[in-house]
């Protein structure tokens, strides 16, 4: 048993890319010999460094202590940002955690989107935008509500983390779902931008390459299908003949349609660029305008949504898996990033709050 | 079980009642009248502890750190080896929902050397896990164990005999049928 269990924990450490010091150091035990000794099976293993180890790779004790390796999901990254091994493991968790409380909660994956679909060209990927677009019932301006409509009737889950200055967005798929992660740095627009581009490498799962990033050809791909989703040729086409005026589009008439289909400027200047509204030489000029830019940044609202800590729909779950006796209190504020003493207060903050009375029920006929 | 039968009784605790002990001025006379062991994971992670919302050290972490180092506390630590017979009566969905802390006080339970102590925590899941456990004559609430010595209180429904053995029973109905249990055993 110590054997095998320090295998699985070297094996996970490496994948993370972890050495022995930094994962005492994560651990806080007290040195990385300590490490050593348990991976090489030559230690009795204590519970609090099982936890504690377990913690500090985003795996639970009884994954780490389950005979079967917990085989690695697979996560696409858009681009990869610093220590991605340590966020794609989290955000793996994240997933694990919510298929464990879908599974406590009785509740089946009903995600439509099996991640079978294949494109070759791009006018297969405009079809399957406007495919996409019927399916999720996402209206002329999409970008408004394809988050919400994604987790609330096709079971994603979309996790909005700080994945610093370079990192972008990332996704994955497997027995918990659909999952896409997004940096809460990006402005909301960016985001609404990601969040397409992300659900396309779902949508052509079962196609894309085994790699961690996907080649060029499909990052365009996906590019292109987040352009056509969120910005439908129809409705473009109806709001930009309003504002054309002799021949020409104003700056200001152009940053307020791209706020009012929330995406970015550049993201809807690039779509004239295709509906040929716009030449390319055009675009390049606009955007690197220093008046365009400025009327674009002092446009911007000063108080953007902020996404929260967790996903809603994750925190609910946990909620309902804890209120059904399915989850313990303390293993609910570990799911929640708090303790004990901080869990009411944090499921206040998602509008929860535990009341006696909410496992009445009544008998059907 | 009646505590109150008993002069000195053997406890172990989770960190919900270590919280609620202090919550209501409770601790001292406690841990000074009933043998208690808290789990290594509870007493190791001082964050369980914290009021994230305050500055300073919480109370609760040097009034712990004080009982165990004049042992009138004690703390008592698991090995893997012994999680390890929790897993193998236990299906993952249950396991995966426990605490770490709770997992290992209830590994604890079969110790030979604690054989004779009761498990006391506030938790639904955890009351559920003891009985599938067959631990269910091993099971105290706080309200019971605080009456046996005299300092009884008002305490919320689920530190109370009512709920405990709502979810006791559960587990030893899943005992019986085998839900939750790890299919080879049952």
């Amino acid at each position: 048993m110590p054997q095998d269990l320090g295998n699985r924990i070297k094996a996970i450490r490496e994948r993370l890319n972890l050495t022995q010091a930094d994962l005492a150091e994560k651990s806080k035990l007290a040195s990385h010999q300590i490490i050593s000794e348990i991976e090489r099976g030559n230690r009795e293993i204590k519970a609090f460094e099982l936890s504690q180890i377990a913690g500090a790779l985003h795996v639970s004790i009884n994954e780490l202590m389950a005979p079967d390796e917990l085989a690695p999901a697979r996560v696409l990254w858009r681009e990869e940002p610093e220590r991605a091994e340590e966020k794609e493991a989290r955000f793996l968790e994240l997933c694990r955690r919510y298929l464990n409380l879908k599974q406590a909660c009785g509740i089946q994956s009903s995600s439509m989107f099996g991640g079978e679909k294949v494109v070759s060209d791009y006018h297969e990927v405009e079809r399957l935008a406007e495919e996409t677009r019927k399916t999720l019932g996402l209206g002329a301006y999409p970008a408004k509500e394809l988050a919400h409509i994604l987790e609330a009737d096709f079971d994603f889950l979309i996790d909005y983390s700080d994945l610093g200055e370079d990192g972008s967005a990332a996704c994955s798929s497997g027995p918990f779902g659909n999952a896409i992660l997004v940096n809460s740095r990006e402005a909301p627009w960016r985001r609404n931008y990601d969040i397409a581009h992300e659900l396309f490498h779902l949508l052509t799962w079962n196609d894309a390459e085994s790699d961690d990033c996907p080649d060029k050809a499909t990052e365009q791909f996906a590019n292109a299908f987040a352009s056509h989703l969120l910005l439908p040729a129809d409705t473009v086409s109806v709001e930009i003949d309003e504002i054309i005026d002799d021949g020409k589009i104003a700056f200001v008439d152009m940053i307020e349609l791209a706020r009012k289909f929330d995406v970015s400027t550049s993201a809807l200047l690039w779509r004239l660029r295709s509906l040929r509204y716009l030449a390319p030489e055009v675009v390049e000029q606009v955007l690197e305008n220093p008046t365009f830019r400025s009327l674009d940044k002092t446009a911007m609202t000063p108080h953007w949504w902020e996404p929260p800590d967790l996903p809603e729909k994750y925190v609910r779950i946990a909620f309902l898996a804890y209120m059904k006796g399915n989850l313990s209190k303390s293993k609910l504020a570990e799911h929640l990033d708090t303790n004990l003493i901080g869990v009411d207060k944090k499921l206040a903050e998602y509008g929860l709050i535990e009341t006696e009375g909410l496992q009445e029920s009544v008998n059907t006929c | 079980l009646k505590l109150r039968d008993y002069k000195r009784v053997l406890i172990l605790v989770d960190a919900s009642i270590v919280i609620t002990l202090h919550k209501i001025s409770r601790w001292t006379p406690f841990i000074q009248r009933h043998e208690v062991i808290i789990p290594g994971v509870v007493v190791s992670d001082e964050a369980i502890f914290v009021d994230t919302g305050e500055v300073r050290r919480s109370n609760i972490v040097d009034s712990v750190a004080q009982a165990l180092s004049s042992n009138t506390v004690r703390r008592c630590d698991a090995s893997s080896s012994e999680l390890a017979e929790v897993e193998q009566v236990l299906d993952d969905l249950v396991l995966t929902n426990i605490h770490s802390g709770e997992h290992e006080g209830l590994a604890l339970m079969f110790t030979p050397a604690l054989e004779e102590y009761v498990w006391c925590c506030s938790d639904k899941l955890a009351y559920k896990a003891a009985g599938m456990l067959g631990l269910s004559d091993r099971c105290v609430c706080l309200d019971e164990a605080l009456r046996a010595i005299g300092q009884g209180y008002t305490l919320p429904h689920e530190y109370c005999q009512e709920f405990m053995d709502q979810y006791v029973n559960e587990g030893v109905q899943c005992r019986i049928t085998g839900l939750g249990m790890r299919e080879e055993l049952h």
